[in-house]
């Protein structure tokens, strides 16, 4: 079988958009009144039920960072003091990934040396120390070419080829409009493609891209 | 087609396409090599997305994260029913000033009404959040005079600084780091001291173990002290709780030990003896989680004395300093903390107790005792976790 050259060929054909599929932990009416009126067992319950989902799509957006933990804390706590406004119009998990996308957004707009991000360490520390060699270059290298495109276009190019979402989906979780998604995804697939392709990791990957 | 026809479906998998789009692109790809290359390409950003690992569900690291935020954002309440009885005479004194005011206006000659006679003061916008002398040090740079300050990014002062935020004039010490929340009107002091006339809106200023409120004062305010030189300031816990209301010329201080009881009676009853130490680890989070801090410690003590495995009690005693932590003993949660990176040197968690306690020694402004603790951290750990912010927090004056 000429795919299995592709050693994730099997976790991209049975585990892909895999959150979609996962059902949303539904939080009860009554339970977001409490986290409204500030709850704190009720708050806790909500996060622990979104953390993994949460700490998913930060590690996905950011790449593998030691930051994550921070950043999860940062979307709790935004969550913390924005509950009383929600209106329950969309679901908790929609709303904590909405707040999580914002909280990575502000952080990849620090400059990067003060982001205390070193993927050139980072497999060493946690994350990926126990993916193969392959794998961690893999990753490190296509989060460095990640790194060029603009943030906003990053972060919506991401979750469109990542995560699976539709423009739809990524218009509503970003706050923008459909084209704007659009183009910004096309941007930065654009930008993506063109550093891939000149990278010889990345060049080689279309020998064993000819299976349609 | 052509490729631009076919380009949204190459990231997909083949089961998300309907027959038709798969037929489609498979003609397409047969005779296009280069968006067969595209589209290994983009399914290996996908492979390689979805296959960065995360901690999997009730990991320590979710339940770190969830503590802190909890207590780092305690949720607010409504600003109508936490305006302090004090304020109302004032509200009333500044709306009569403005009813006079605009009387004399009404009956003064042809003189025209100057913008000063607009009663009562807009308030102030974001625009107005500048650093007047000196220079802060920010994640993103550093702030010079007359520059804007940006809400809720860390402020360090190098130099004696004064900034400007709302209606607060605020002379920071040098050393000090602090975030402005122009959002809630409150300024986050993580270390050092800082200097304060207030006028006009009500404000809070937030430290690690109290917070303050004052609307027209003059304070200094440390983590471990305050001193109020004009007007009135109340101070309370970080639940809110009222502590103290100082006047003009006193000082206040934190009792060494401020353990929030929670205000709900707790039914001390026996724990079940047949959990499992990974049961009564979540029943103390829990607790933890909902306020009942005495009980939460009661439950990690049992545990400690029913397990004798090493991971557990090193979590265990992690959990304890966490609580000492958040409990406002800063003194026994570093002793806690260094006792779990010397015991359990040998264990993870014992990497994570030394930079915590080394971060505490550091907020605490003991600067000596972050210093060794930082130091003994790039020793035992030049690769670590928290290398880069230990190495942040080494370089920064003393």
């Amino acid at each position: 079988m000429a795919s299995l050259r592709n050693p994730f060929e099997l976790i991209l054909l049975t585990s892909t958009p895999e959150e979609r599929r996962t059902p949303a932990p539904r939080a009860e009416p009554e339970q977001i009144e409490a986290c409204r009126r500030g709850d704190r067992s009720a708050l806790e319950a909500v996060f622990r039920a979104h953390a993994e989902g949460l700490a998913r799509l930060l590690t996905r957006i950011v790449g593998p960072s030691v930051e994550v933990e921070d950043l999860l804390q940062e979307t709790f706590a935004a969550a913390i003091t924005a509950f009383p406004k929600f209106r329950g119009e969309a679901s908790v998990k929609t709303w904590l990934h909405r707040i999580a996308i914002h909280v990575a957004h502000q952080y990849l707009r620090r400059p990067r040396h003060r982001r205390e991000v070193e993927l050139a360490d980072a497999d060493e520390r946690e994350g990926l120390a126990g993916a193969s060699p392959e794998h961690r270059e893999l990753a490190r290298r296509l989060y460095e070419h990640v790194e060029a495109i603009d943030v906003t276009k990053r972060i919506a190019l991401l979750l469109y080829v990542v995560e699976g979402h539709s423009v739809d989906e990524i218009a509503a979780l970003m706050g923008a409009g459909k084209a704007a998604t659009r183009s910004r995804i096309m941007w930065a697939r654009r930008k993506l493609m063109r550093r891939m392709r000149k990278d010889p990791l990345f060049a080689d990957r279309a020998l064993f891209g000819g299976e349609p | 087609m052509s490729c631009r026809g076919v380009r949204a479906w190459l990231h997909r998998d083949a089961v998300s396409l309907d027959e038709a789009q798969r037929l489609v692109l498979d003609d397409h790809l047969v005779g296009c090599a280069a968006c067969r290359g595209d589209r290994a390409r983009l399914r290996l950003v996908r492979e390689v997305g979805t296959t960065l690992p995360v901690p999997p569900a009730g990991a320590r690291e979710y339940t770190r994260a969830i503590a802190r935020a909890l207590l780092e954002g305690a949720p607010r309440v409504e600003p109508a029913r936490r305006r302090p009885a004090w304020l109302v005479p004032l509200a009333l004194g500044a709306a009569c000033a403005a009813a006079i005011a605009l009387v004399l206006f009404a009956r003064g000659d042809d003189a025209p009404p100057t913008p000063t006679a607009v009663a009562p003061a807009p308030r102030p916008s974001p625009a107005t959040d500048v650093v007047e002398d000196g220079e802060l040090v920010t994640d993103a740079g550093t702030l010079h005079t007359g520059d804007a300050i940006s809400p809720d990014v860390v402020l360090r002062a190098a130099t004696p600084t004064r900034i400007r935020v709302a209606s607060l004039q605020v002379a920071i010490a040098p050393d000090a780091e602090l975030r402005w929340s122009a959002k809630d009107r409150t300024l986050l002091l993580d270390h050092g001291r800082v200097e304060i006339e207030a006028s006009g809106e009500l404000a809070r200023v937030v430290t690690e173990r109290f917070e303050i409120e004052l609307a027209n004062a003059a304070v200094t305010v440390g983590p471990e002290a305050v001193r109020v030189r004009r007007g009135t300031v109340r101070v309370s816990d970080r639940s809110r709780k009222l502590l103290a209301q100082l006047e003009a010329g006193s000082d206040w201080q934190p009792a060494e030990e401020t353990i929030e009881m929670p205000s709900d009676p707790i039914v001390r009853t026996p724990h079940p003896t047949s959990k499992s130490p990974a049961e009564l680890l979540a029943d103390a989070r829990a607790q933890f989680g909902a306020g009942h801090f005495a009980e939460a410690e009661r439950i990690a003590e049992t545990l400690l004395a029913r397990s004798h495995a090493r991971a557990e009690q090193a979590e265990a005693r992690m959990f304890l300093a966490d609580l000492a932590q958040a409990t406002g003993n800063l003194a026994l949660a570093v002793t806690r903390y260094e006792a779990v990176a010397t015991t359990f040197a040998e264990l993870p968690a014992a990497e994570s107790a030394l930079y915590a306690a080394a971060r505490l020694e550091h907020r605490r402004g003991r600067d000596d005792a972050a210093r060794t603790l930082f130091d003994r951290y790039l020793e035992r750990y030049p690769n670590g976790r928290y290398v880069d912010d230990v190495r942040r927090h080494r370089r920064s004056p003393p």
